[in-house]
């Protein structure tokens, strides 16, 4: 119903207009470089703690200390380029392909569930093994339906407000990507990307009653997939009541108070670390910031919180700026999808919300996370450069 | 436009909306840190101390114990103790862990299973491994396997001096004897190994505090206690006794040289053993000596003149009135000399001889030698005996103590009585303890003979040696205590058990006992032998106790280095009387016996060290140098395993 032949055309020509108006203006603004920057930092630090809190593990499981520092150090050049290529990629050319990508993302995500390409690792099939190479396709994915929302709410502007022509195809898109991303076990990144596109849409303008609407709808089946699956459940529980579970499910989270304590106002400092000593599982992924609250205590939690609020300042100031709606949902879509990421991860290493499986952007290790995410501030540099057209 | 730029505001304000919330939420981050980090909470808290440093309290070691020749007693070895930490075991490591555990440990399969599918944070797989099973454990390297080297108590003789060493259970901790008594020695203090080990086990630094043990060297003498514990167990079994001891000490300088115990304890296997035979009998029991406490009257009477040797005493044919009791002598006699009355212990001479000192010259005569008070020889856990004030004995009990009834000794307690004796009148400290010295080479403690008083004077000393030597002569009570080729002096005792539950003295069961000293001439050591009960095969204590007394003596003096005394004719003819061939000395049994040396011209101090480890009895005639010898050099031994040789003195 919204694949509108006509309708595509026409924005087709505005996207080509306006790339052409500003392909002038585009030299005249310079990218956002304390973005730049603080991302860097958040990268480097990520470097640092991802080799301190994996050195020993690599050394055991591989027989080389920096295993997974060289890994990381070959995703971050990856990513790096990544960035500097969406940097110089018109944001709005995204729209032209945006079908393309969801199309892709959904094959991704799909294969990921099919025996030959998907594996299953930790109760939840996210991965796509291609050789030696994994991927998780999810990461693609959010950004993908970020950038269609994002194309959704800026072509519909105030029509996001009526329910079948506005609201619906985008909730269904949104719904089907939430769907997958379920079904792959990882509740984690559906729950992220859901709050992320509810955000986008309570700032486009969307009635308050559908959104309320789509939460109640959504809130059994929440609970039903939380509590019918066993390891879910048992992660919930361990967060009510870490010390009962404190030899199984709860000994993860009790293990990430332990490194904190041990952190204190300043830390044990670098590389000293107790706790990734195989107390921490995972250290050096969805735990790595417990390492760094034990290493570099109370003030390295507050710079490396302080750099992702700052992150999400600058990601809300590019937003703001930027007078293409398209732009602005793109740079709100994806600085909230890292800032929340962020939050998550912070929120579930110490205890205040339940285990979820999500990394820490910028900092775990991860190759697919690394990359994209680094892509994605690519195109938030790049929507930096274009908002000083005034309309 | 307008619209446009309405909405923007609009969606402007919102984005700032959105912003509080991410600055509230990054707030709670931060709040939450400083909960964590700086508050914190005691759980965490404990956590966060304990989990490294798992204070594996470093197995602690204990200190040697040896004898009084630098022979090991007691000592630790080395031992493996695996345990498992059943959380760190991989699910699909559990089929091989118990496999490989099973392996090497022994351990069944089914308990390993139930111990690694437990919800428990540690346990033990196998204490006190060897450590070669352990090292094979280790190099299978499982995940969850904790290998623990500690120390284990180990007594290379086995049952030799057991119940006097006591025992060690796990973690060095002592279970009874000198091991408990000198627990704060022996025992290294508590080191907690300051440990920090990761999640798996694995330890990643190590402080290891330094520690300190004392080694003790007792007064005992190695085999002298193993001559002491085969002669005791011998008669033990022949003649089906409750429980026995012998003590063995050296009268010259007061230490204990052989405390054995029937029946046998192994502190290598502790736990086999019920309470009852871990009880050093030498020096906890409290019974009544009988005949063997006549000479401390004896003593008495001689020391202030009230009685000469010479003295004659009627002895009532037998049966002697007291008031309303009677005191009865196995074998009723007429006039006897007091050395008589000695010779055949008589109750009723003795009763008479009391009679004339009196009960408080006895009283505190008795009182001086250590009865009645709490003796101190380095050894825990003994009793004061039983001594009632003099003024509370009725004529019948001055009568009964006066023959060793009526009153409550103990065995170290009689040894050291009878030291005075046997040393001419000069009362020694007792002890068992030589010295205790750190593992850093500084004397903690160190006894030396010490003279207490002198009770007899030497003169009166001897006459009671004369009379106590007349016991293991012909028409003594303890013929068979003659020590071939020894003078030896002692007393027999074969006192009623007094029956606690019956309140009265039992018909059957006896204390029987021996105790004496050699040789004659200048006492080196004081042997006592005492039998609870015994059953079959006689119950004398002459025949049933002196024998004992005269294996170890010989065998003792043999092993001191002191050459058999020139034979009496006497003497010879006590051996015959006897039925024994006196001149067999028993020598160290042990191997080779294939072809005897040439001897000829050798003195017998010599024969004794070269034939030492030869399963041979020497049978010796004349003395001196050996002139003729049986089997010939280069024969072998008849089946008898009897050397014979004749001596010369050089001309």
């Amino acid at each position: 119903m919204f694949r509108r032949k006509q309708k595509k055309a026409d924005h087709e020509k505005l996207v080509l207009f306006h790339h052409q108006r500003q392909g002038a203006v585009r030299i005249q603004q310079p990218f956002d470089v304390y973005l730049f920057f603080t991302t860097l930092l958040l990268v480097l630090m990520g470097v640092l703690m991802i080799f301190s809190s994996s050195a020993i593990l690599a050394q055991d499981k591989y027989g080389d200390t920096y295993y997974f520092l060289k890994k990381e150090m070959i995703f971050f050049t990856i990513g790096l380029i990544g960035l500097f290529i969406a940097r110089n990629i018109p944001y709005k050319l995204y729209a032209k392909w945006i079908y393309v990508f969801l199309g892709i993302a959904f094959i991704l995500m799909f294969m990921c569930l099919v025996p030959p390409f998907g594996y299953t690792a930790g109760g939840a099939s996210r991965w796509i093994k291609l050789g030696s190479l994994s991927m998780q396709p999810s990461e693609f994915a959010k950004i993908a339906v970020i950038m269609f929302v994002a194309y959704m709410v800026g072509k519909k502007g105030l029509k996001i407000k009526n329910f079948i022509t506005g609201f619906l195809p985008v909730i269904s898109i949104v719904g089907l990507f939430l769907g997958i991303i379920v079904l792959q076990k990882d509740l984690g990144s559906a729950f992220v990307l859901g709050t992320v596109i509810f955000m986008m849409l309570f700032v486009s303008g969307t009635r308050a009653s559908y959104l309320v609407g789509s939460l109640l709808l959504a809130s059994p089946a929440l609970y039903f997939l939380v509590f019918s699956v066993a390891f879910r459940k048992q992660r919930i529980l361990a967060f009510l009541d870490p010390w009962k579970h404190q030899m199984d499910y709860g000994f993860q989270i009790i293990q990430s108070f332990v490194a904190f304590k041990s952190g204190g106002l300043a830390g044990v400092g670098l590389g000293e670390s107790k706790q990734k000593l195989f107390y921490l599982p995972e250290a050096h992924t969805d735990f790595i910031f417990s390492v760094l609250g034990e290493e570099f205590g109370m003030i390295g939690v507050i710079v490396v919180s302080s750099l992702f609020l700052f992150f999400i300042f600058r990601g809300f100031s590019i937003a703001n700026k930027t007078t293409d709606p398209f732009g602005r949902f793109l740079a709100l879509g994806i600085t909230s999808l890292i800032g929340l990421q962020a939050f998550i991860n912070f929120g579930v290493v110490m205890g205040l919300l339940p285990t979820k499986g999500l990394v820490l952007p910028f900092i775990s290790y991860g190759g697919s996370s690394l990359v994209i995410t680094l892509f994605a501030v690519g195109i938030l540099l790049n929507i930096s450069t274009q908002t000083g057209e005034e309309v | 436009m307008t619209n446009q730029k309405h909405i923007q505001k609009v969606q402007r304000f919102k984005i700032f909306a959105v912003s509080i919330i991410f600055v509230l939420f990054y707030g709670a981050i931060i709040f939450r840190s400083y909960q964590l980090q700086i508050l914190g909470n005691a759980k965490i808290s404990n956590l966060t101390k304990s989990q490294y440093k798992t204070s594996l309290v470093q197995s602690p070691h204990r200190g040697t114990i040896y004898d009084r020749n630098g022979e090991i007693l007691a000592l630790d070895v080395l031992v493996a103790s695996v345990g498992i930490h059943p959380h760190k075991v991989k699910k699909e490591n559990l089929e091989r862990t118990i496999t490989v555990l099973n392996e090497h440990t022994k351990v069944s399969q089914n308990k390993l299973r139930q111990i690694l599918t437990s919800d428990k944070k540690f346990s033990w797989v196998k204490r006190r491994m060897s450590l070669q099973n352990s090292q094979a454990l280790e190099e299978a390297k499982l995940d969850g396997i904790q290998i623990v080297n500690e120390y284990r108590r180990f007594y290379p003789n086995k049952e030799l001096a057991g119940q006097l060493l006591g025992a060690v259970g796990y973690d060095a901790k002592a279970l009874g004897g000198l091991e408990l008594t000198y627990d704060k020695y022996l025992r290294s203090a508590e080191i907690k190994k300051k440990v920090e080990r990761d999640a798996r086990g694995r330890l990643t630094t190590a402080q290891i505090d330094e520690e300190k043990t004392h080694n003790i060297y007792l007064t005992i003498d190695r085999n002298i206690q193993a001559f002491a514990e085969e002669a005791l167990q011998q008669k033990a079994i022949e003649h089906k006794v409750n429980w026995g001891f012998a003590i063995v000490s050296d009268v010259t300088t007061g230490e204990i040289l052989a405390m054995a115990n029937y029946p046998e304890f192994n502190p290598n296997a502790y736990w086999k053993y019920k309470q009852f035979y871990w009880k050093n009998h030498a020096a906890i029991d409290v019974y009544e000596p009988g005949s063997t406490f006549k000479p401390f009257l004896m003593a008495a009477a001689l020391e202030q003149n009230i009685v000469k040797p010479q003295d004659r005493f009627f002895c009532e044919n037998g049966r002697y009135k007291i008031g309303p009791n009677f005191v009865n002598d196995h074998h009723p006699q007429g006039w006897l000399t007091a050395s008589d009355i000695m010779k055949v212990s008589s109750n009723i001479g003795m009763t008479k001889i009391s009679q004339k000192v009196g009960r408080k010259k006895f009283y505190n005569f008795i009182k001086d030698l250590g009865f009645g008070k709490k003796l101190d020889i380095g050894l825990g856990g003994m009793s004061s005996g039983i001594v009632r004030p003099y003024k509370q004995w009725r004529d019948i009990d001055l009568s009964n103590i006066s023959f060793g009834q009526g009153l409550g000794v103990n065995g170290l307690q009689m040894m050291n009585a009878y030291t005075v004796i046997a040393n001419n009148g000069q009362q020694l400290k007792p002890y068992l303890i030589k010295k205790i010295i750190s593992n850093k080479g500084a004397i903690a403690l160190e006894n030396k003979p010490e003279k207490q008083a002198s009770l007899l004077k030497e003169e009166k000393a001897k006459q009671l040696h004369a009379m106590l030597h007349q016991v293991t002569q012909a028409g003594g009570t303890a013929i068979q205590a003659h020590v071939p080729g020894y003078l030896a002096a002692g007393k027999t005792g074969t006192a009623q058990k007094f029956n606690e539950e019956l309140k009265t003295y039992a018909e059957h069961q006896y204390l029987s006992s021996f105790i004496g000293f050699a040789p004659l001439k200048d006492p080196k050591l004081l042997i006592y032998v005492v039998y609870d009960s015994p059953s079959e095969n006689g119950y004398y204590g002459g025949s049933v106790a002196g024998p004992v007394f005269k294996t170890i003596m010989g065998r003792s003096l043999a092993q001191l280095g002191y050459i058999q005394e020139q034979e009496s004719n006497e003497n010879v003819q006590v051996a015959k009387q006897t039925g024994e061939d006196s001149k067999y000395v028993p020598i160290k049994k042990i191997t080779n016996n294939k072809e005897i040396p040439n001897l000829k011209g050798l003195s017998l101090r010599r024969v004794m060290d070269l034939t030492k480890d030869l399963d041979v009895q020497l049978s010796i005639t004349g003395s001196g140098v050996v002139q003729e010898q049986w089997p010939q050099a280069g024969e072998e031994l008849n089946k008898n395993k009897i050397l014979k040789l004749k001596l010369k003195k050089h001309s």
